[in-house]
This record gives structure tokens, C-alpha cells and sequence, in this order.
């Protein structure tokens, strides 16, 4: 008895694997767009944004709506007041039922996989979940990787090279596209190499559609889909406030004494506002990845089968209650205390440097 | 001198740009400058080509009549409200007995009016609470029957938007005497009531409220002495209580923590104990300064009240899977009944967030020196 239970609750461990790469996912989504919002300012961020989150409602033909970040809210134009009702919208609905409402468009309100839709060539949405193109594995891969290598290497050393020369002549290097460059010629030459010594082309595994089903590539299942886009505009919702928050807690003063220095657009940003506001925005970002955490456990209202649904099983199986729980609770706890642990070390490091 | 010099004019500088008016204040907030113009254009076109198709969708190709075959007929080109003109009572009221359904109506009016006059500010008195506790009193009274020639109702049967009022309104209610006391042991200077409170606190907002709630509908029982049964409402509202308690404590430790030492050593000068130190003067001034956070959280309470679902209590989530789940003929139209369901959570988080933002200004006005 005791030992089924040691073997179920390690085979929900490996499950729970599963969930930790969907809460890190989450995050990295949410990561993503802060990054992406805070390196562009206002508009541009958020016209691509909207257009990635749109393509939600255009399955759906529900609401306009976009639920992204914003933050650089300055500005009273269209966009901003748009935002504000989508994010009321979204923060003011329980994420159960924002989740079980995904889950049903996602499985319910999709074609079946005969009829998928296909909004790029070698990717597939249907009720059975959404297929897309993997790499197949091969030696060349590992050519691309070397390639990466190289290329961050390169750009580091010409990031170096480009800091000193500012210091030395108070000329400004172009940083950007030399290191996009960089990164895509060593890609390129690693694999021009490995073609030349003989190793295969780099191939992939693409999806492809048939009568009876969606065979090939990787597929995610309409619940994995469900909870993913379901916790992540929940959170991105959250996340916007609190990042809108943080920088208008930056005194105007500071902008424009930035831009009197005649720093550009996103320097300001860089140097200037995101030092200030990072402290005023981590202690709660902490807090909202924490809720990001704990909100996954909602995964078990849309059948995903994560730790809480799989303690639940073997909770009825085998009727200890109080092991099951136990579980849930310790594994939480130290997903909990780990990314506290982590926040809090980032978190320390963002109020040294404004206090030195 | 010479008369060659001739006096030219120099041509008028133009007029300043306008700054105000439709034109400008589009210019300088839309069009400010070219990424800013792009995504204007972008979203408005996105707008554009959207907000037809939703009012096309939502009013005018909507059918509100509950007629399973004109809304077959649209397809989901237009939105079938007819669900939920056919299924509300089950959706508001879980599975209530049909006839009595007055009873929850009466017991949800109750509770909102009860809520909304202790909104005012100037009701805060301490005839609060025995209000409270008549309205709770009430409130189970009316649900449960039993009294004034009611006919009883099990708790099994409780549903839909009484059960989240009462789970949301009772849980809260048992959390924040809970709280003030948690607050208060994390800042004593006993170390061992300092400890075991904080470890309380550290430990409830480390897990999630499933978590609790499964250990309240599993594991409860089992701690509980042999014949004591405890409804499983009870026992998940108390659940829901000692959760959202751990997370008001830290909002009242902050408000305490706010205070200045000087009012705890002013109270202490004129004599006042432990006890009437923070009734008298700390809690007051603390709680006062943390009830836009306290209202927050209430939200959040609300909000997390629809887990309940998943112990098997029908409340308006459960209760909408109930009214729909296992109807054939509705169930492909579910996704208008959870618009509904939304649009009701949405009314109040909306309502009671507004109102949080009025009680914060008003509060601040104490605070504002000329």
C-alpha cells in the first residue's frame, strides 16, 4: 500500500515535470512581452501584441479585445483605453472560468481534424489540439548549435569592443542588427561546414492531414492549449498593471532630464526608466508569478492531467487522503519557495544598483 | 547715409500648431510619432473589421428566445442568448427545489443590500456587526427553511449565486478576525507566537486554494472525533476562511506597520494596555489605511470562490456545468452561458473595484494638507 503510493506519487512527480515546463512557459511568456513592450515603448509592441492575441477572437469571432501588457501608459490615446477595458475585462472574470471557457472554444467550437484549420503551411489547429513542425533529430542540429555559440561569442566580444570605444571616444557603435547579423552568419557558416564535410540537411518533421487524422510533427492537446493561453492572459492582464504601475511611478523629471542627455528612445528606457521602475515592479511581479504558480493547479477543472488531477486519482484510489494532499501541498510549497527564492535574489540585485 | 538699405520685412512666422481640439490632440496622442501612427492605424482597422462582426454576432443576428431549433438554424453566426432565457434558473440557483426559488432570490437581495449599506462610510458603527450577524442569520435561514413554516432544504441542494455570496461574504467574514489576530502575533515579541504565526501565514500562501479545499473536503473528516459531522459547506467555507485570512493578515501587518511608533508610545504614555492600545488606536488608523487592499483581496475571494466547483459544490460555474453539461440540446451553446456567467462575476469584481477607487480617494482626503 504504502509503496503503490510512493510509485503514484513519483509517477505524479514526473507529471508535475510536465506542469513545471508549462508554469516556465507562462513565464517566459509573460517575461516576453514585458521585455518586448519596455524595448519598444508604446506603440509598436503593442500593435504586434494585439495582432498575436487577436488571433484568439478571430477563431472565435467574440470580442476585439487584447489582453496584452502595457505599460508606458503615458500616453491617453486609443490603444491605452482599449487596453484598460480588455484588462478590466479580463482581471474581473474568475480564471476557472476563463479556462473552462478555452477549453470549450478549444475543443468544442474547432473543426475536427479533418477539416483543420491551417492558419500557416505545417501547422494545424483542431479539436484534437494543434500540430506543428518539429526538428527532426540529426547531427546537423548540432552544427546550428555551434553556429549559436559562435555567434553569441562574436557578439560579446563586439559588444565589449563597443562599450570601450564609447568610453574611449563617446561614439556610439550600432548594437543591434551587428549582433542579429553575427548570430544568423555563424548559424549559416556552421552549417554550410557541415554540409560541405557530408552531414545530412537540417530536416524537419512537418504535420500532415489525412482522411482520419493529423499524423507527424508535435502536437499539444486542446487541454494543454486551454490552460497555456487560459493562465497566460490571466496573468499578462495582472502583469500589465502591475508594469504601467511601475513606470509611471518613475518622476517625469527623469524622462526628461534622459532626454535632455540626448539619450534615444530606447535608452531612456534602458538606462534611465527600467533601473527605477524594476524596483517598484519586481516585489509584485514576484507576487504575480507566485499566483502564476498556484493558479496552475487549475489545470485539473480542464482534465490536464498535473499534479492536482493525478493526486486526486490516486486520492480515490487508494483513499489516503491525507498523503495526497500532503503531495500537492509540499510540492507547491517548494515550487512556491524556489520561485520566491529566485525573484528575491533578482529582485536584490535591482535595489543595489539603484542605491550605489 | 546710404538710402540703397532697403527696410525688408521678414515674412510672418506661422501660426503656432493648434493644441487643442480633435485634430491636435489626435496628432499628439495618436500620431505622435511613426510606430506610435502604426499601431493606431493597425488597431483601428483591426477595430474596424472586428466590432461588426461582434455586434453582428452578439444583437443583431442574436436569438434571446430559449428555441433550441432557430438557434440550430443560426448556426454560430449568431449568438444564443435563448440559453440562457431557458436555462437562468438553474444557472442562478443551482439545484434548488423550482418552487421555492424565491427563497434564494430573497436571500442574495438581502446579502447585496446588506453589503451596499455597509459600504457607506457613514455606517461604520458598531451596529455593523450585530446587522451582519442578524443578515448571516438570516441568510440560513431563509436558504435552509425549517423556520416560519419553511420547508427545509439540505445544503446539497444550495446552488448558483447564493452559494458564492455566501461562501465569498462568510468566508470573509471568518477570515478577518482571524487576520487581525495573525497580524497582531507576527509582530508580537513572543517568539513563539511570532513563529507559528508567520510559519501559518508562509505556509497557506505557498499552497493553492485547491489544495486547501481538498484537505477541507478529504481530510477534515478524518481529523474530526468518531459520529461529529460537519456539512461540506461548512467545512469548505471554513477552508475558505483560513485561506484568505493568511493573506489579509499580511495586508493588516502592512497597515500596522505603517503606523507611526509614536501613536503606540502615545497610547502607552496615557496608559492603555496591550489590548486597548490596537483597538483603540493602531487598528483603527491601520485598517483604515489598508481597506483599498482589503477590498482588493475581497475581489480576489470572490473570484476564487468558483474552485468550489471542482470539491463538487455547484456554485455559478458549477452550477452553469450543471445546467448545461448534461443537457444534449443546449450543451452546444455553452459558450454563451459562460458570456453570461462572466458578465455577472464581471459586474461585481467591476462594481466593487470602482468602489474600492472611490473609498481610496475619499480616504485620502484626510490625509491631504493645505
Amino acid at each position: 500500500m504504502k509503496r503503490d503510493l510512493f510509485i503514484q506519487a513519483y509517477g505524479a512527480m514526473r507529471h508535475d515535470l510536465r506542469k513545471t515546463v508549462l508554469t516556465i512557459l507562462g513565464m517566459a511568456w509573460g517575461i516576453a512581452t514585458v521585455v518586448l513592450l519596455l524595448a519598444y515603448g508604446d506603440g509598436f509592441g503593442r500593435a504586434i501584441q494585439g495582432i498575436f492575441e487577436t488571433f484568439g477572437a478571430k477563431a472565435v469571432g467574440v470580442y476585439p479585445g487584447r489582453t496584452s501588457q502595457q505599460a508606458g501608459g503615458n500616453k491617453a490615446g486609443v490603444q491605452v483605453r482599449f487596453t484598460q477595458e480588455d484588462v478590466e475585462l479580463v482581471r474581473n472574470v474568475p480564471v476557472l472560468l476563463q479556462l473552462l471557457m478555452w477549453y470549450f472554444v478549444l475543443s468544442d467550437m474547432l473543426p475536427t481534424s479533418d477539416e483543420a484549420l491551417s492558419p500557416l503551411p505545417g501547422i494545424f489547429l483542431s479539436k484534437s489540439g494543434l500540430a506543428f513542425p518539429v526538428p527532426e533529430s540529426s547531427l546537423a542540429w548540432l552544427y546550428v548549435a555551434i553556429g549559436l555559440v559562435l555567434g553569441i561569442l562574436a557578439s560579446v566580444l563586439y559588444l565589449r569592443h563597443a562599450g570601450r570605444t564609447l568610453y574611449a571616444t563617446g561614439r556610439q557603435l550600432p548594437r543591434v542588427w551587428p549582433v542579429v547579423v553575427m548570430l544568423v552568419v555563424g548559424v549559416l557558416l556552421a552549417c554550410a561546414f557541415g554540409a560541405l564535410i557530408g552531414h545530412v540537411p537540417l530536416t524537419f518533421d512537418i504535420p500532415e492531414k489525412s482522411e482520419i487524422n493529423i499524423s507527424g510533427g508535435a502536437a499539444v492537446t486542446p487541454e494543454f492549449l486551454a490552460v497555456f493561453l487560459g493562465l497566460s492572459t490571466y496573468t499578462a492582464a495582472f502583469v500589465a498593471e502591475v508594469v504601467r504601475a511601475g513606470v509611471q511611478s518613475v518622476q517625469h523629471g527623469q524622462l526628461e532630464a534622459a532626454r535632455s542627455l540626448g539619450l534615444g528612445r530606447v535608452q531612456q528606457l534602458r538606462l534611465v526608466i527600467l533601473p527605477q521602475a524594476m524596483r517598484v515592479i519586481l516585489p509584485s511581479l514576484t507576487n504575480q508569478y507566485l499566483n502564476l504558480t498556484k493558479n496552475s493547479s487549475l489545470a485539473v477543472a480542464v482534465g490536464y492531467p498535473d499534479l492536482v488531477s493525478i493526486a486526486n486519482t490516486s486520492l480515490n484510489q487508494t483513499g489516503r487522503a491525507f498523503e495526497c494532499v500532503a503531495i500537492i501541498m509540499a510540492v507547491y510549497i517548494s515550487l512556491s519557495l524556489l520561485t520566491a527564492l529566485f525573484m528575491n535574489r533578482f529582485n536584490r540585485r535591482a535595489v543595489l544598483r539603484g542605491r550605489r | 547715409m546710404n538710402a540703397s538699405r532697403v527696410f525688408l520685412s521678414i515674412a510672418p512666422r506661422p501660426a503656432p500648431r493648434r493644441t487643442q481640439g480633435v485634430v491636435a490632440w489626435a496628432r499628439a496622442n495618436l500620431f505622435s510619432d511613426w510606430p506610435n501612427s502604426i499601431a493606431t492605424i493597425l488597431l483601428l482597422a483591426l477595430l474596424g473589421w472586428y466590432l461588426p462582426q461582434l455586434i453582428d454576432w452578439a444583437v443583431l443576428k442574436a436569438i434571446v428566445r430559449p428555441d433550441v431549433d432557430a438557434c440550430q438554424a443560426a448556426g454560430h453566426a449568431g449568438a444564443c442568448w435563448g440559453v440562457v432565457s431557458e436555462k437562468y434558473r438553474t444557472i442562478l440557483f443551482g439545484r434548488y427545489p423550482f418552487a421555492e426559488q424565491w427563497r434564494p432570490l430573497a436571500a442574495v437581495l438581502l446579502m447585496l443590500s446588506l453589503v451596499g449599506v455597509s459600504a457607506l462610510p457613514r455606517m461604520w458603527r458598531w451596529y455593523l456587526l450585530p446587522l451582519w450577524l442578524t443578515g448571516m442569520a438570516a441568510f440560513v435561514a431563509l436558504m435552509g427553511g425549517g423556520v416560519a413554516g419553511l420547508t427545509p432544504v439540505q445544503t446539497n441542494l444550495w446552488g448558483g449565486l447564493p452559494l458564492t455570496v455566501l461562501l465569498s461574504l462568510g468566508g470573509m467574514t471568518m477570515a478577518f478576525p482571524l487576520a487581525i489576530l495573525l497580524a497582531m502575533a507576527r509582530r508580537s515579541h513572543l517568539p513563539v507566537l511570532r513563529t507559528l504565526s508567520s510559519l501559518y501565514v508562509e505556509l497557506i500562501r505557498g499552497v493553492p486554494l485547491i489544495s486547501v479545499l481538498f484537505m477541507a473536503s478529504f481530510m477534515l473528516p478524518l481529523f474530526l472525533p468518531q459520529g461529529v459531522k460537519l456539512d461540506v459547506l461548512i467545512r469548505v467555507l471554513v477552508g475558505i476562511g483560513l485561506f484568505s485570512a493568511a493573506y489579509i493578515a499580511e495586508i493588516v501587518r502592512g497597515g500596522l506597520n505603517a503606523v507611526p511608533q509614536a501613536q503606540t508610545e502615545a497610547a502607552q504614555s496615557l496608559g492603555l494596555g496591550y489590548w486597548k492600545t490596537h483597538g483603540l488606536v493602531l487598528l483603527p488608523q491601520a485598517l483604515q489605511a489598508v481597506l483599498p487592499s482589503i477590498v482588493n483581496s475581497f475581489i480576489g475571494n470572490f473570484k476564487d470562490c468558483s474552485l468550489v466547483t471542482i470539491v463538487s459544490l455547484y456554485e455559478l460555474t458549477g452550477a452553469l456545468s450543471l445546467a448545461l453539461g448534461g443537457d444534449v440540446v443546449w450543451r452546444p451553446f455553452f459558450l454563451e452561458g459562460y458570456l453570461f456567467v462572466a458578465f455577472i462575476y464581471w459586474s461585481f469584481c467591476f462594481g466593487m473595484s470602482r468602489y474600492s477607487m472611490r473609498l481610496e480617494r475619499r480616504l485620502a482626503h484626510g490625509q491631504q494638507r493645505n
